[in-house]
């Protein structure tokens, strides 16, 4: 049987005082808000039915946020096992991108008989080059001495700008091209999907986000992969001191990673009713993901949960906009408030437990010097 | 010298400016030991008050002033919090980019598209320097900012490299634990630095918004953070090369700008904005890797020394980590 108390430590499940900053943070980054619509004369109450209303109120609503959430889940769990080995893999979106590119170019140019191996070799491609990405970043960190949050800047640049090109070149529509997306793609290529109240739901692309996310979950609980890469990210010396294959590893969290954002990607362009590669497909996506791992301070369970919050956020934030004439930015300066906040109140947190400790520790050495004393006078 | 040739070099000498500003201000905070990540978010935000200020009072130098002390404060917290609570500065720098950018958007809504005309930076030609031929057409017929940047590049080097406090500077971002043992109080000689970088960062902000791309709109500076940042790295931690890093970056800018106008070249202009960024890449990878010593050896002995130390690029020892008294 399931030792589950061995679950709940490995998870971190139990630990009430680690979710404490995020409740604060929570806390803090409402009452910012508030003050800041208070200022121009609104209430929460008139932002939270505005979200409500454009994200909650209705079923199809509901799968649009859901739609949203996909890749942003497909981000975020990638970005689990690179932030676990301690790397910094800003590169993501980019990795999204490409992954993007990928699906879009089996979709305008390929055409197979069989709907699943169209499908297969879209999404299968969107997992190459995105994971190619990643690796890419993760070898010219190794064996390059591009430190990773550069490269990966770098590599974001050349990706969108690579997109830009193709979309505004090679991949234009052949009438009536903006340069800004490419031609719809053909239903055919598209991952199928039900209509339920005028919102599309793809079972393929939800079947995908949850398992990829269960795999890695179950990869950093419970494989020697998972516990090596938490070694890594503790300390890279100790770790290769240890015997543990770092260079290898280390490139394998980023190739798993990129692969998983390229899936969103694929995701992101494939699924109804976008179907088509857009300029800007990344979205800052993969910065956001960024933040929603921060928040869950890499604790895997808490990844669904508030990325699927970030996602209501980004889906009801276009409504805020449109009925209160609030900037949508807002709904942005309060996912940035709130990851701050927490990262503060976390820090709090690490000092209080690390003074708490130290004193325990005198505490105790106190304690074991009186009793030497003691048995030396008896004696 | 040819005229349009004459004038494109110095256009890029102007657009640069913001650009070297806020790469030797980043200079002085990793020097010190600290990563400011969040330059693209603190330039935006400093460009959006900047301009906002400005137009408000009429006053470019209050504008000005105002931007530094944003790229002050934002520099500030990301020091204060690794200090006493040793949140990670990485981690701090990137919320902080997204949420200045995000900030100055919604802050900055309604001096979208303002004229400028009354706040910009003036231009303010040299007298005699601006009558030597060609270097004065390129580097003093400027404005006030674009002269600061060459005094701050030299300031920079000579404080640096010719100070007793200099060398004090460079240990903190080496080793700061020998710093401390010498006498020096890291903490608060890293707080002084950073926020200095952060006050250049912000003026960076200001350089554009008051003059380079006058004005304000939606994510007006995006990408010149970064670009900044990238700029530090490309050039080694050093302020000439960074000088030089930044003119060659704007230079290929506008190179592919000139590029794109020619009606018999046709390159398109995506790939052509790629090569900065393939170029630093190249760069660094050939550095890092092994050929760059197998050249090096192929020189003749008494080159091989000063290529080498010219090849040599070690980022702070210390950088990015926080310092604890043992």
């Amino acid at each position: 049987m399931t030792d589950w108390r061995r679950l709940f430590r490995v998870t971190g499940v139990n630990s009430v005082v680690g979710i404490l900053p995020l409740l604060a943070g929570v806390l803090t980054a409402l009452i910012l808000i508030a003050i800041l619509l208070n200022t121009e004369g609104f209430t929460m109450r008139d932002v939270w039915d505005a979200l409500y209303d454009g994200a909650w109120e209705t079923d199809g609503k509901k799968l649009r946020v859901l739609i949203n959430w996909m890749p942003l889940m497909l981000c975020s769990t990638g970005l689990l096992l690179t932030f676990t080995a301690g790397l910094w893999n800003i590169g993501i979106e980019g990795q999204l991108t490409m992954g993007a590119l990928g699906a879009a170019a089996v979709a305008l140019f390929v055409r197979h008989d069989s709907k699943t191996v169209q499908l297969g070799a879209e999404i299968g491609l969107a997992c190459i080059a995105g994971a190619g990405w990643g690796l890419l970043a993760g070898i010219l960190k190794t064996r390059g001495g591009v430190n990773e949050i550069f490269g990966g800047v770098a590599l974001n640049f050349i990706s969108a700008l690579f997109s830009a090109f193709l979309i505004s070149g090679p991949w234009a529509p052949e009438r009536g091209g903006t340069g800004s997306r490419t031609e719809a793609f053909d239903e055919f290529t598209l991952l199928p999907s039900r209509i339920i109240d005028r919102s599309h739901l793809s079972n393929t692309a939800v079947a995908l986000t949850v398992g990829g996310f269960i795999v890695v979950a179950l990869i950093l609980y419970f494989s020697r992969f998972g516990l090596q890469l938490k070694a890594i990210g503790k300390s890279e010396n100790s770790a290769r001191a240890l015997g543990i294959p770092t260079e290898r590893n280390l490139w394998l969290a980023m190739l798993l990673c990129g692969g998983l954002a390229g899936l969103g990607g694929a995701i992101k362009v494939l699924h109804p009713p976008i179907g088509q590669l857009q300029q800007n497909s990344s979205g800052g996506i993969g910065f956001l993901a960024l933040l929603v791992v921060l928040l869950a301070s890499i604790r895997p369970w808490l990844v669904p949960i508030i990325a699927f919050v970030f996602a209501f956020l980004a889906t009801g934030g276009q409504r805020v906009e449109s009925s209160l004439q609030i900037d949508a930015a807002l709904v942005n300066v309060l996912q940035g408030v709130l990851v701050l906040a927490v990262l503060l109140f976390d820090g709090i947190r690490q000092r209080i437990q690390a003074e708490q400790e130290k004193r325990a520790v005198a505490a105790q050495a106190a304690r074991r010097a009186a009793e030497e004393e003691l048995k030396v006078k008896s004696s | 010298m040819n005229e349009a040739l004459i004038k494109t070099l110095a256009e890029i000498v102007g657009t640069a400016a913001p650009l070297l500003i806020a790469a030797q201000g980043e200079l002085i905070t990793e020097r010190a030991g600290v990563v400011n990540l969040s330059l693209d978010g603190s330039i935006v935000l400093a460009a959006m008050a900047a301009f906002a200020v400005a137009y408000e009072t009429e006053s470019t130098e209050l504008g000005i002033l105002v931007a530094m002390l944003v790229g002050m404060l934002i520099a500030i917290l990301i020091i204060s919090a690794n200090v006493t609570l040793k949140v990670n500065q990485i981690a701090l720098g990137f919320v902080l980019t997204l949420l200045c950018a995000d900030l100055s958007t919604y802050l900055g809504r309604d001096y979208t598209g303002l004229p400028g005309g009354n706040v910009e930076i003036p231009y303010a030609p040299i007298p005699l320097l601006k009558d030597i031929p060609v270097i004065g057409e390129i580097f003093f017929r400027q404005n006030l900012m674009v002269y600061f940047s060459f005094v701050l590049v030299a300031a920079v080097w000579f404080w640096i490299y010719r100070t007793g406090p200099g060398l004090s500077l460079r240990a903190l971002g080496e080793r700061p634990s020998a710093a401390y043992v010498r006498g020096t109080r890291v903490q608060f000689w890293r707080f002084v630095y950073v926020a200095i970088g952060g006050s250049l960062v912000g003026l960076a902000g200001a350089a554009y918004s008051l003059d380079v791309l006058l004005g304000w709109r939606e994510g007006l500076t995006v990408g010149q953070g970064w670009i900044a940042l990238a700029i530090v790295i490309f050039g080694t931690w050093k302020p000439l090369r960074i000088l030089l890093g930044a003119y060659l970056i704007v230079g290929l800018r506008s190179f592919a700008l000139y590029l794109q106008r020619q009606d018999t070249i046709n390159l398109p202009v995506h790939i052509l904005n790629m090569i900065p960024w393939l170029l630093m890449l190249l760069t660094l990878m050939f550095v890092a890797s092994g050929v760059a010593n197998y050249l090096v050896v192929a020189l003749p002995k008494r080159w091989q020394t000063p290529a080498r130390r010219f090849l040599r690029s070690d980022p702070p020892a210390a950088l990015g980590t926080a310092f604890e008294k043992e």
